[in-house]
């Protein structure tokens, strides 16, 4: 009996024995799977040319926080060339809420905060979905599909990369948390969460304080300092143990009382270069002549308010900031009164000037960036309430007058812009 | 000896015994899968690509879909009106948001399969489908009016008999889970109070319920895994003649 034989006999005796109703002069059908790998055919859906000369170029990256999108600004072309989605729940807004850029590791990242729909969509609608957790998502960079996804709390706020960019820092301005549990301070507060970037697992949840928002990372990375807007506060928190600490540190004296009205508002961060210093911008939700757009320096190497840096006297609440190319002053946008401020860096402190926007220069400024050419981005929400929900658009001001000398159009209510070089 | 046995047994278990081995493309296996609720494994899972999708365009028979058609849909620059950049992104959403899938499952066999059978609804060279599909969901809806009945019923039966069968007995729907309407409609919207939610009418207030979940399917506050009819593939007319089925006692 040659070994074929042998084979089918006793695959036979196996089939009547072990399957039984299976027996052989079946057909059997083999697939052939095709040289291209799954889910290929749409990969070259990309933003980017890199033929066209490129592949150096740098680019600004803005989230359109009730659009869904990023935007992609070719800032050596002047003008937008790309509006991208980046939401994950079908026809909801999501959200994206601030962004990053990791070149290397060929992601965006971005938190979508869900937020409620300024009107209700339907009968149902009104259950309302402010309370909906946040998702973090990652994003291949060149064509902007989903690469990972993490949940975060409800109503992320900011977030920032690790210097080393090993990790995604995320914190939530959770009005709604600490209006839900009033002489709570424990059960009002939010947390930091923390992300591995790499495999996007939630790795620590800190909680912090009241409705945390902007985010600075200390230079090792170590230290988060956080802005705790509902108890006028700054939070350091230690991140490089494995037992974190939190230290809240007033603005003025002590904490707030009420953590839904607080008195300062203590909203966005700007660190220094030398990271010995962070820029608090206060945004109270009630202002007064006492305690309008205070703008003041938290000392990073004693983590105590320098009031000698401090000023009450801008003509709108201050922003999201950026230091001049030389370190000596820094640019602070403003709202209310929507403008400019230029500070010194250093002592003696001094509001060296302000300008006021014409609504066509910029409505709501919100955050203003370096960029790599050396002019100055200013994100500019433009108009979005229950009525109107207009484009916004990112300034371009000269980094001596702060005049505005360009613009890109992007989408609805813009909030944070990031600057990165094309995909590697 | 047994043991020997049972090895060599087990060592020709792939090899012929008689039996005829046919060699498909792996898109032959994508296709059968198509139609097949189980490949998501989630026991409550009653749709499979083709109960939404057709690979016509337009759909036979006057039949309306949900989804767009899957001609040339491995080609598009976009999915889901813009949402979605990639293919396989486009089918999570589907296969977690609806089929009640794993998403990992995708990159499995069963996905593979899948992924081939869509590329080959588009062969290179053909441009036929590929174009970027625009569907219009309606963001705010209100009572769409008072519909026609009649109308209404063919409507249904383009649209909506497919997943949920006859109506007043859901004979035929596609799983148990699927709502028998409009019984159970009125049975969870005719005792609410409307008035919390700006109606001043019970009976406005359940044609808009039927509207938003129409427009809405399983999003923007409603809950279940029902897909949404955008503009494009029901017009607000035949929504209104479709809410006329809906009527509380």
């Amino acid at each position: 009996m040659n070994p074929t034989r042998r084979c089918v006999r006793s695959f036979r005796l196996l089939l009547v024995l072990a399957v039984g109703a299976a027996g052989c002069g079946d057909e059997i059908t083999r697939y052939v799977a095709p040289d291209a790998s799954p889910w290929s055919a749409a990969t070259s859906n990309s933003w980017y040319a890199p033929d066209g000369g490129t592949r150096d170029a740098w680019f600004g990256f803005v989230s359109n926080s009730l659009m869904n999108s990023i935007s992609v600004l070719d800032l050596r072309a002047g003008r937008t060339i790309a509006t991208l989605p980046v939401g994950v729940v079908p026809l909801a807004e999501n959200g994206p809420h601030h962004l990053a850029v990791d070149r290397a590791a060929g992601a965006v990242f971005t938190p979508l905060s869900f937020p409620p729909a300024s009107i209700p969509t339907g009968p149902h609608a009104a259950h309302g979905s402010s309370t909906r957790p946040g998702v973090l998502v990652k994003r291949a960079l060149d064509d902007f599909r989903l690469l990972g996804r993490a949940d975060v709390d409800a109503n992320p706020g900011d977030m920032v990369l690790s210097p080393d960019r090993t990790r995604v820092f995320v914190s939530h301005y959770d009005l709604v948390r600490a209006q839900a549990h009033p002489g709570d301070r424990e059960a009002q507060k939010s947390a930091l969460v923390i992300v591995d970037a790499r495999t996007m697992q939630r790795t620590r949840t800190i909680p912090v304080c009241v409705a945390a928002h902007g985010m600075v990372v200390s230079p090792d990375g170590n230290t988060v300092y956080m802005a705790c807007y509902g108890d006028d506060a700054i939070a350091v928190v230690s991140v490089g143990t494995d037992t974190p600490t939190v230290n809240l540190v007033p603005v003025r004296g002590q904490l707030a009382s009420n953590p839904t009205a607080p008195t300062w508002g203590p909203y966005a961060l700007t660190p220094s270069p030398d990271g010995r210093t962070v820029w608090v911008s206060c945004s109270p939700p009630n202002p007064s002549a006492g305690n309008r757009g205070l703008f003041i320096a938290f000392d990073t190497t004693t983590n105590t308010f320098d009031t000698s840096r401090a000023t009450t006297g801008l003509i709108g609440t201050p922003y999201f900031a950026t230091y001049a190319a030389d370190g000596a002053s820094i640019v602070v946008p403003l709202q209310g009164r929507d403008g400019v401020a230029r500070v010194s860096a250093a002592p003696p402190f001094r509001v060296m000037s302000q300008q006021a926007f014409t609504s066509e220069e910029c409505t709501l400024p919100h955050q203003l960036s370096r960029g790599p050419d050396g002019r100055y981005y200013l994100v500019c929400e433009g108009i979005h309430d229950r009525v109107r929900q207009e484009r916004g658009w990112v300034a371009v001001l000269d980094p001596d007058s702060l005049a505005v000398t360009g613009r890109f159009d992007v989408g609805v209510f813009p909030d944070a812009i990031y600057f990165s070089q094309g995909p590697q | 000896m047994k043991t020997w046995m049972g090895a060599v047994a087990l060592a020709c278990a792939t090899l012929s015994c008689g039996d005829t081995e046919r060699v498909e493309p792996l898109a032959a296996r994508g296709a059968l899968l198509a139609s097949d609720p189980r490949i998501t494994r989630s026991q409550y899972n009653a749709f499979a690509c083709l109960t939404c999708h057709s690979v016509d365009d337009p759909p036979a028979g006057g039949r309306v879909y949900p989804g767009a058609s899957l001609r040339g849909a491995a080609r598009r620059p976009t999915y889901w009106s813009g949402e979605v950049t990639h293919l396989r992104e486009a089918v999570e959403r589907c296969w977690t948001g609806f089929m009640r899938g794993v998403a990992t499952d995708l990159d499995g066999p069963d996905g593979q399969a899948l992924s081939a059978w869509l590329d080959s609804l588009a062969p290179e060279g053909s441009t036929a489908g590929t174009a970027a599909v625009t569907r219009t969901y309606p963001r705010v809806v209100r009572d769409p009016g008072v519909g026609d009945r009649t109308r209404g019923l063919a409507v249904w039966g383009r649209a909506c008999a497919s997943c949920h069968g006859a109506v007043g007995t859901g004979a035929g729907r596609i799983g148990p889970l699927t709502s028998v309407l409009p019984r159970d409609t009125l049975a969870e919207h005719c005792d609410d109070n409307f008035t919390d939610v700006g109606y001043a009418d019970l009976q406005a207030y359940l044609r808009a319920s039927v509207t938003e979940k129409t427009r809405h399917g399983s999003f923007l506050g409603y809950a279940g895994v029902m897909p949404p009819f955008a503009n494009e593939t029901l017009t607000d007319d035949e929504v209104r003649d479709l809410a006329a089925l809906f009527v509380c006692p």
